[in-house]
């Protein structure tokens, strides 16, 4: 009688940032090898995803439907950045039911992103989203050449294959959205988040992260990494890595 | 390193990015799209046997007759040249029921009936720009057309104890095509379901053949004759559709909505019963129908 080969644990859905691209998981793939499939989602913001300029509707929609499409059963989702985002809001979706943890890294709770546009420390961290506004990706590439040391190369390259002029609305809207209230803020309860971020992210700081462990209502694990990076999936990868698998395995899922 | 498995974003997430508005991303689509088929069913009404007797009788309130039904169903095919260019092919049949009238007695006949049918083909090279919020498709080609009218009629009253005509027209021609299809935003939540229009305008020309048979009986006395008549023409088609357009998958699309369809063609008369002249008239037939239609992608 032939040996059963194991079966398989609930897929992942990853969903990059920017700069992004899918390739930013293919590290988190190689180290769920064979227990798990990573998928990753090419956000609409690469230059080979024909899209018009962008509103935080058209990306929520986009990705709502590509995982409706592609997890029939329950699927961890993982998000870095504006994936982050997308997965506050995708929390309180008609998917809600299917989705078995959210993982969101460096990007904070809505409601901590009001909080954090209102306080002092946000003053010296905001020159990142303006140049995107005034789509300025050379000073991107220099502040990521200053801040990113060990990602920088490959984000340079990943910047090439971005629109920013399409991200220019979406970033308007995030800054809008800084009037956020409780009631209008999407809901987290029922679902198992991990929040993980740089202890001292150059974009968010760590007040951020630890304001958005607060404003999950459900259970939360949080992973702070050292460093300032605002890419703690490439810059400290294992650590990541072997913080999401515990995770995932944790949700029984 | 094993590699993560990319997800390719599917139409309907396309979509909500309003991916159909742009240009070079429509070609691209289409430039690896294969080749779609579509299918397509009408059924309709129109007036068109009470338009030629008018014409026939020069009396503009005849309406004796019921409104015509017609049947239209057309098969197509399209498909990318390149990244720029795209063609489109389509066969269509235009049936109309018989119209029978069977009894008129102020214009003195006994029966009356009308048929009419005609055969569509076309292929278009065409290009798709975006015009604001709507992506439009400008094709032009060729089109052929096969067009048969018959008009028979019995009389049992009269000069004569029986008397019948037919009349006969057919037309086969070619000539040049312009359309334009039209697709907006998609228009629910899920990005399946956009608003789709368009028009087309054929002008064919090529032969008419009009024959003509009368045969009458008056107790011992019988009277009997046909002619035929061959000659160059125009007929003119032209067709305009509203519609929804549902996209089941990537592959696979639903549409239904209404058209009308216009043709102008020439029609034999027998104004003379008893005279070798062929005299013709120019009839219009409106049909208005209401269309399902299936697309799909190989």
């Amino acid at each position: 009688m032939g040996q059963q080969s194991p079966k398989k644990k609930a897929r992942v859905i990853c969903l990059h940032g920017f700069p992004g691209r899918p390739s930013d998981w293919d590290e988190l793939a190689s180290s769920a090898g064979s227990e798990r499939d990573i998928q990753s989602i090419p956000m609409p913001w690469l230059s080979a995803v024909p899209a018009l300029p962008l509103n935080l509707q058209m990306v929520l929609e986009y990705c709502r439907i590509l995982i409706d499409e592609n997890a029939q059963e329950p699927v961890h989702l993982v998000g870095h950045d504006l994936g982050g985002l997308v997965l506050w809001w995708l929390a309180q979706s008609n998917l809600k039911d299917r989705i078995a943890s959210l993982s969101i890294l460096s990007c904070p709770h809505p409601l901590a992103y009001a909080e954090f546009t209102a306080s002092a420390d946000y003053a010296s961290r905001s020159e990142y989203i303006d140049d995107i506004i005034q789509n300025a990706p050379e000073n991107i590439s220099r502040r990521i050449q200053e801040t990113e040391a060990d990602a920088a190369t490959g984000l340079i390259e990943t910047l090439k294959d971005t629109d920013i002029v399409r991200l220019a609305p979406l970033y308007t809207e995030i800054l809008a959205s800084r009037s956020i209230s409780a009631a209008n803020a999407p809901k987290t309860q029922d679902i198992p988040f991990a929040l993980i971020n740089s202890f001292d992210d150059r974009l968010l700081g760590a007040w951020a992260h630890e304001r958005s462990v607060v404003h999950v209502d459900g259970s939360v694990q949080s992973l702070l990494v050292d460093g300032q990076s605002h890419f703690p999936h490439l810059t400290s990868s294992q650590a990541v890595n072997s913080f999401l698998k515990e995770f995932w395995n944790g949700t029984g899922h | 390193m094993k590699k993560n498995l990319l997800i390719n974003p599917s139409k309907a997430a396309l979509g909500v990015l309003g991916a159909a508005f742009m240009p070079v991303a429509a070609s691209a689509q289409q430039a690896d799209a294969g080749v779609t088929f579509s299918v397509d069913g009408a059924m309709g009404t129109g007036n068109y046997t009470n338009e030629f007797y008018k014409e026939k009788l020069d009396a503009n309130d005849f309406d004796e007759f019921d409104s015509d039904s017609a049947f239209v169903g057309s098969v197509g095919a399209s498909g990318a040249i390149n990244d720029t260019w795209d063609w489109k092919l389509s066969v269509s049949r235009t049936e109309y029921s018989s119209n029978v009238l069977s009894e008129v007695g102020e214009v003195g006949f006994g029966s009356a009936s009308n048929d009419n049918s005609r055969t569509d083909a076309g292929l278009t090279i065409g290009r798709s720009v975006a015009l604001g919020p709507v992506n439009t498709r400008l094709g032009l080609g060729l089109a052929y057309a096969n067009a048969t009218s018959s008009a028979d009629k019995g009389f049992t009253d009269g000069p004569f104890d029986s008397f019948e005509s037919e009349t006969e027209t057919s037309f086969q021609g070619i000539g040049p095509r312009l359309s334009i299809d039209a697709e907006t935003a998609p228009i629910s939540p899920d990005g399946r379901l956009s608003i789709v229009g368009g028009a087309d305008v054929s002008l064919l020309s090529g032969q008419y053949t009009h024959s003509k048979g009368i045969s009458a009986y008056n107790g011992e006395d019988s009277f009997g004759g046909s002619a035929k008549d061959t000659k160059d023409g125009e007929l003119t088609t032209a067709g305009l559709y509203v519609g929804l357009k549902y996209a089941a998958s990537d592959a696979t699309s639903f549409r239904f909505g209404l058209r009308r369809d216009v043709a102008i063609m020439e029609r034999a008369d027998e104004a003379f019963f008893f005279s070798d002249d062929q005299e013709t008239l120019t009839v219009r037939d409106d049909l208005n129908s209401v269309y399902i239609g299936m697309d799909i992608k190989f």
